[in-house]
């Protein structure tokens, strides 16, 4: 009886701390999204103002990817604790790709989990003058 | 050879074995699925409340903002009578000024419904779940 009854609790235990660690991954991974998508939303404002032009229908903006890159890391430098920038990129000028890093560590200690790993994010977003504001 | 010693009733010890078992698996798993779904809740809120927020055409209809998403988020999650509250946090002097950043942590008091009644254990009837997100109020809004 009392074999089976450890038996019974030490796979109770495994379960309960992959569960455990397997939600707080989940809820990182959500986070670090987050994340990715304000900082595209950053990315996509940093158009220079004074060098927006009106076309007779739309104001036509154009972006750049250093003043992308430049926007975004401070975006996640003031707002974010332990995320690393990977890349802010604007692959046509109007769109901008950020990619976001962080390195996730399960909460409960098991020879299941390693240690830390990384986890990494992505997002894109554009303005959308006169039409509301797009991203995803 | 002597197996009296080892008889005993199997359906007996069935019995006070899940009862002694599994009663308090249980209540330790309906604990920590109501921890995780407030921990899910507080974390959508934050995210989707701070987002609101950035976007509301005022301060006041921003919080409103940020009560219902945080109401729907806690009841899409299952919670009943639970307490929670919003802290917001704006890196510049006002909440609505272009280019602040807006952090917004949404905190879920979760009730511990079966700890305090097991006797020895004298601990908070409650564990508080915090949850935070920040965002940039938009540089190109127009109603600011």
């Amino acid at each position: 009886m009392l074999p089976l009854v450890a038996g019974l609790l030490a796979l109770c235990g495994v379960a309960a701390v992959g569960i455990i660690d397997s939600t707080d991954l989940a809820l990182a991974r959500t986070n670090l999204q987050s994340t990715a998508d304000m900082a595209a939303l950053v990315g996509a404002e940093s158009f220079d103002p004074r060098r927006a032009q009106f076309d007779g229908h739309n104001l036509v903006i154009r972006l750049t990817n250093r003043g992308v890159r430049r926007a975004v890391n401070s975006f996640v430098r003031d707002a974010t604790d332990g995320v690393r920038l990977v890349s802010a990129t604007t692959p046509d000028g109007v769109t901008a790709q950020v990619s976001v890093r962080t390195n996730w560590t399960p909460p409960l200690g098991s020879q299941f989990f390693p240690a830390s790993f990384p986890i990494e994010a992505s997002a894109s977003a554009r303005i959308v003058f006169g039409g509301g504001g797009g991203g995803r | 050879m002597d197996f009296v010693d080892n008889r005993g009733s199997a359906s007996l010890e069935f019995l006070a074995a899940a009862i002694g078992l599994l009663v308090p698996v249980v209540a330790l798993t309906v604990t920590t699925s109501e921890i995780a779904s407030a921990t899910f809740a507080a974390t959508v809120s934050a995210r989707q409340g701070v987002r609101a927020f950035t976007l509301a055409d005022s301060v006041q209809s921003g919080q409103t903002a940020i009560a219902h998403i945080a109401d729907l988020a806690i009841a899409d999650h299952g919670l009943s009578d639970v307490d929670w509250r919003i802290e917001l946090d704006c890196a510049r002097r006002s909440c609505r000024q272009r280019g602040s950043l807006v952090s917004l942590a949404v905190l879920i008091d979760v009730p511990l419904r079966f700890l305090p009644a097991l006797p020895g254990i004298d601990i908070a009837p409650k564990v508080t779940i915090s949850r935070s997100a920040t965002a940039r109020v938009s540089t190109t809004s127009v109603n600011r």
